[in-house]
């Protein structure tokens, strides 16, 4: 049976449709995947469907009924639940207090019977094999992955039969990650119906039953999971074939043969001993991509601030650092971007961009002094935005328009102004941080290139990532933080992701030799 | 493409302009359940604001302060700062102007004298922003509690002043020596006794000469940054600790300006309690104004006529006190705030 | 023929009766920030109007103030609206009344609490430092241990002037006793504060005081909460306080405002009206001291015998209250 069917579903924002003319149908009793690039619509469709946007046209049938959603409460009462990809729970309440939210079982006088809650959450929990207890917990001190459990409990305490899941991986580790698909593969067993929004076409091809695919609003096709595999599905997501290992040209470059290096760090330690950061001595060649490893939480970001920052470091760092032989141990960001320092930080919202602004005040951000945008000592704007338009044009960044608020774009737009920004200033050194993060497959590549072009070209990159594929794929070396250390260093023809992953871990670099 | 950006800061503007009349909307409503015509309390504010030469220009005296701490209350927030110390501020500035019959009692120069009045004025007022914003990037100390405090202590040093160090002898009033007439501004004659005279221009002038400053600097465009994403602006270095100190110090001096409209153009001294609430109203004319510093003209102009109007309301009917003037100024912050949530329902 | 001229002289006094109707005495007053609620001064005022409209039959309105530059444009449009009489009360208005009376000469002001030194002006001024001598000559009285206390609103000339008049009434009495002070604020809020005075009262009786004269308009309620809690005494201002908290309120300093205003309007009608200042003292019974059956047990035959004499003194000169005023301007001449 069809329990969810869109035919001909719009959604307008403006001018601009999010979702246009969409249909396809979900089977009842399946995991059913949702796939596109960021911004693909999506989570608008899903969104729509839990009444949370109204519709602009078509309909939707549910259990093969027309039904026009009003509100979220609505969409619940149908059986329709939806697991958003920031979770929506007070953080300070217990997990029985945010579960029964909205639905609490009352006795006389409207007091609520917790215990009544109780029993019912651990018999959910029981016949759905999902091994929850914690229930008087504040949900703060549950972990995400736990914290996502929570939800689903959620979902099921309301009896919906359709869950929405938007984007659940996204949040989780590898264990975490196994752990959800068997208690997801146990609830469609018990014959509830799960529509899994993703962008992460491994995991939809191992866990679904079907799978739609959306690409710039639009449904491309819908296909049964076996039926498929990743390069078609990836084809129909980017709308041409793509490959997933960097293709794009290796130059050799004279300074590789003799190395003189442009940036040296030295015994750099963080002052106080429980913190990262113990005694890095490294150097930084022209031509070169140095890619960063390690699992999160190593020194990494320590690191990288002290490079990009080091006056906000001062007081809480020692060591000595150069670039172009002059010491740059106190400097601030704007003296190293005078010395030809470009940076694209780590988490392009909260470091890098100014949601509310658009491309352009974006685009100054950092070189808001730079003569080419003064005129008279004020900014030109006229000068950001014709340089602006040329980035657009150059980095293909969409949509294409220079007064698009930096918050609407999606996430691999957003990283591309980074980029074009950090590049603006035609910097010999480039510091990345993980540039493709969260970043849908199509950007990738242009990121890519436009690292290596920046490589190739002689300048000294260095590549701050956790995702070791990306790091194998582009660097001629690597250097593994563990514990705030140097753990390992391998030159591109030592790498293996065997071994590299082993130090990540804390293990030695020659043990792999002699295994 | 262009057009995107016009079109929202042009429907921020209207939605602002529907909320105030929403807001109006519904206080006229109020007074026809008292049983005066609506028609009648509009007509009533209309002459009140605009009715006479006289009146013209005490509604524009009213406006007048409202302009500065409408700025004052604008910029620091910004960069990110909630200032609610404009009273404070306004209290420091105009009792520094004041001051300057003390400092300098024998200035010749007219333009000299007013020249000094407006610098005391402004660092007198620039300094007590200074503190809260200096107190926010040092130790982190909320500006919000600061400068709630700060009014207090504006409060007691300016009453301290007034009556112990500036007191004029023969007066029973608490306020201070009559400034030398060098110190005096002119009114308009058409004005025909309001104490309001060119001004009013360079007041304007002011606030077209922030709005230009404000985002063609970079130091408004830095300013922008740190109230946007202050980790970003750091990462990139700017530094929230200067900004802050300068916008507060900036929003001081200018809520400080105040007192060059009362002290120079209006009583010629300090008066301990002149301020029709003004560095609080600012904070009603900053949020109708949605930030946007060309918007505070309008916006004070509104308040002021309000504030105009709340004697006139009390004298020309019999049913209506001042307090409905209030009552409306409460409702169209409302209706501005609620804005908001009705438009945001539409999407 | 007589019948005829008789009609006539009745039709035409009544002609002129009525015309006297309609061209009735239109007064109009401007009250402080306050208001006319604020159970003290301006509400004295605002009674002293409305018992002119009724006993008198003139027409009045009253208009609150809404800040402290409103007060011109608000006597002005009065002026414009042509009231034969406009009253400004309190010394805010003092600057605002004398422009306006130079700008409308044959207007007619009454200015209550400062003198206008214009012509077209009355001006009402109250000896409080006289009815405040006598209030503490009672508090003097009333406190064994030779200990009150007086709380003043703002730190004001005016306030002081009670604050003075009041220890040289205690001092009267008891040549050792001790008076206890406090200001409660800087702001307008100092005025109507009664937590705060409340508090400063019940420090004032912890230390030893045993009535407390409050001159601080609101905020003295604060004060009396204060006195029945402890079991002491508080005295009242401006207007008769005694019924706040009856058996606590040893007597009120009555300020007869609305007398003042009161005998100003009926003056004009009985076309008596004077320019000039006014001064209301002990005498005229302008300030005195409050007596009604609230405090009729309080304030004993004895008390009352002593306090009379002190009146009488004070009319005849043998007793000099000190006046803060003139202390203030003798401070200038040197």
């Amino acid at each position: 049976m069809k329990i969810i069917e869109f035919k001909n579903v719009s959604k307008q924002f403006g001018t601009f449709f999010a979702n246009q003319d969409l249909s396809f149908s979900v089977e009842s009793g399946t995991i059913h995947g949702l796939i596109g690039e960021n911004g693909a619509g999506k989570s608008t469709a899903m969104k729509v469907l839990f009444g949370i946007y109204p519709l602009d046209g078509g309909e939707i049938l549910i259990s093969e009924k027309p039904s026009l959603i009003k509100n979220p409460i609505h969409a619940m009462s149908l059986g329709i639940g939806m697991v958003h990809q920031h979770f929506m729970l007070a953080e300070t309440e217990t997990v029985l207090d945010n579960i029964i939210l909205g639905h609490e079982p009352t006795s006389f006088f409207g007091i609520i019977n917790r215990e009544v809650a109780q029993k019912e959450l651990q018999k959910i929990s029981e016949s759905y094999g999902l091994h929850f207890s914690k229930w008087n917990e504040p949900v703060s001190r549950l972990s995400v992955g736990e914290q996502q459990r929570v939800e689903i409990i959620k979902l099921l305490y309301q009896k919906s039969e359709v869950l929405i899941l938007d984007e659940p991986t996204a949040v989780l580790i590898p264990q975490e990650v196994k752990e959800l698909f068997t208690n997801l593969r146990r609830l469609k067993d018990e014959g509830k119906t799960i529509i899994l929004i993703s962008h992460k076409l491994k995991e939809v091809l191992e866990y679904t039953d079907a799978v739609t695919v959306m690409r710039r609003g639009k449904v491309v096709g819908t296909k049964v999971t076996r039926d498929t595999n990743e390069d078609e599905l990836a084809e129909m997501m980017v709308g041409r074939k793509v490959s997933f290992t960097y293709q794009g040209e290796r130059k050799i470059l004279a300074s590789q043969v003799k190395p003189k290096s442009v940036l040296q760090v030295k015994n750099l330690s963080t002052v106080k001993t429980n913190e990262p950061l113990k005694d890095i001595s490294f150097e930084l060649n022209p031509g070169e991509i140095l890619g960063i490893a390690g699992v999160q939480g190593n020194g990494q970001s320590e690191l990288l601030r002290f490079l990009s920052h080091p006056s906000s470091m001062a007081s809480k760092a020692n060591g000595e650092y150069y670039i172009q032989g002059r010491s740059v141990s106190h400097a601030s960001p704007l003296e190293l971007r005078n010395k030809g320092v470009g940076l694209v930080p780590e988490d392009r919202i909260s470091e890098g961009l100014l949601l509310q602004q658009d491309m352009t005040e974006n685009f100054i951000l950092g070189q808001q002094e730079d003569p080419r945008y003064i005129s008279r000592g004020f900014i030109n704007r006229k000068a950001v935005t014709a340089q602006v338009q040329n980035k657009i044009k150059e980095f293909d960044i969409r949509p294409p328009y220079t007064t698009v608020w930096a918050g609407k774009m999606s996430g691999g737009n957003q990283q591309k102004l980074l980029m074009a920004r950090a590049l603006d200033p035609d910097p010999s050194i480039l510091f990345v941080a993980h540039p493709t993060r969260g970043v849908d497959v199509g950007a990738i590549e242009k990121i890519h290139d436009a690292i290596m072009q920046e490589r190739n070209k002689g300048k000294a990159v260095m590549l701050f990532s956790s995702e070791l594929d990306e790091l194998m794929d582009l660097s001629d070396r690597i250097l593994v933080f563990f514990d705030g250390k140097i753990q390992a260093e391998f030159s591109r023809r030592e790498f293996d992701s065997w071994d590299i992953g082993r130090t990540m871990g804390g293990g030695d670099k020659a043990a792999g030799g002699e295994q | 493409m262009k057009a995107i950006t016009m079109n929202a800061s042009m429907r921020a503007l209207v939605k602002s302009i529907l909320g105030a009349m929403l807001g109006l909307f519904l206080g006229l409503m109020i007074c026809w359940f008292t049983g005066e015509s609506p028609i009648k309390i509009l007509k009533i504010l209309f002459q009140s604001a605009f009715g006479s030469g006289y009146d013209f220009g005490m509604t524009l005296f009213y406006t007048a302060p409202l302009l500065l701490t409408g700025l004052a209350v604008a910029i620091p927030f910004k960069s990110g700062l909630f200032n609610i110390g404009a009273e404070g501020q306004l209290t420091m500035g105009a009792l520094a102007a004041s001051a300057v019959a003390v400092v300098a009692p024998n200035v010749q120069s007219p333009v000299l004298a007013i020249a000094l009045a407006v610098v005391f004025a402004f660092v007198g007022g620039g300094i007590w922003g200074a503190i809260p914003g200096f107190l926010k990037a040092k130790r982190g100390s909320h500006e919000v509690i600061t400068t709630i405090m700060l009014n207090f202590i504006a409060a007691g040093v300016s009453a301290y002043f007034t009556l112990y160090v500036l007191k004029d002898p023969n007066s029973a009033q608490a306020e201070t020596l009559l400034l030398p007439s060098v110190y005096h501004l002119k009114a308009f004659e058409c004005f025909n006794g309001a104490p309001m005279g060119p001004l009013i221009f360079w007041l304007l002038a002011l606030v077209v000469f922030l709005y230009f400053w404000m985002w063609h600097s970079v130091w408004g465009y830095e300013l922008k940054a740190v109230g946007e994403n202050e980790k970003a602006a750091g990462v990139y270095g700017i530094s929230k600790q200067k900004i802050w100190m300068s916008s507060m110090f900036l929003a001081g001096g200018v809520a400080g300006l105040v007192g060059i409209i009362e002290v120079l153009g209006n009583s010629h001294r300090f008066k301990i309690g002149f301020s029709a609430d003004y560095g609080f109203v600012g904070i009603a004319v900053a949020l109708v104004a949605r930030g946007n510093i060309l918007g505070i003209i309008p916006s004070a102009l509104l308040f002021g006529i309000l504030q105009k109007g709340a004697g006139s309301l009390d004298l020309e009917t019999d049913k209506v006190t001042r307090d409905l003037s209030y009552i409306i100024q409460g409702l169209i912050i409302l209706g501005v705030a609620a804005e908001g949530l009705w438009t945001r329902k539409r999407k | 023929m007589q019948s005829i001229q008789k009609l006539a002289l009745v039709l035409g006094s009544l002609l002129v009766l009525s015309h006297s109707a309609m061209a009735e005495i239109k007064v109009g007053l401007v009250l402080e920030k306050s208001g006319k609620d604020d159970k003290s001064f301006n509400a004295s005022a605002y009674q002293g109007v409305k018992r002119a409209e009724k006993e008198l039959g003139v027409t009045t309105k009253t208009v609150e103030a809404p800040d402290n530059s409103a007060y011109e444009s608000l006597q002005r449009a009065f002026s414009e609206k042509k009231f034969d009489i406009i009253v400004a009360v309190g010394f805010h208005q003092l600057e605002s009344v004398r422009n306006n009376a130079a700008r409308f000469p044959n207007q007619k002001f009454v200015l209550v609490d400062e003198d206008a030194k214009m012509p077209n002006v009355r001006s009402v001024m109250f000896e409080e430092q006289e009815g405040s001598y006598l209030v503490g000559a009672l508090a003097a009285l009333h406190s064994k241990a030779g200990k009150v206390g007086f709380m003043g609103g703002m730190d004001v000339p005016l306030i002081r002037r009670f604050q003075l008049g009041y220890e040289a009434g205690v001092k009267k009495i008891n040549p050792k006793a001790e008076v206890l002070s406090n200001y409660l604020g800087v702001t307008g809020e100092a005025w109507n504060n009664p937590p705060k005075a409340k508090e400063l009262a019940f420090d004032q009786f912890n230390r030893g005081a045993e009535v407390i004269f409050v001159a601080a308009g609101n905020s003295g309620l604060g004060v009396f909460d204060a006195a029945q809690e402890k079991n002491k005494l508080a005295i009242g201002v401006d207007s008769n306080q005694n019924w706040v908290k009856p058996g606590y309120v040893l007597t009120s300093m009555l300020k007869h405002v609305d007398e003042a205003v009161f005998d100003s309007i009926k003056l004009y009608k009985e076309g008596k009206f004077t320019t000039g200042l006014i001064r209301y003292g002990v005498q005229s019974k302008g300030v005195d001291y409050a007596m009604d059956e609230n405090n009729a047990k309080l304030v004993t035959a004895n008390d009352r015998k002593k306090l009379e004499a002190l009146r009488a003194d004070i009319i005849t000169g043998k007793i000099k209250v000190p006046d803060y005023y003139l202390i203030q301007n003798g401070q200038k001449k040197k």
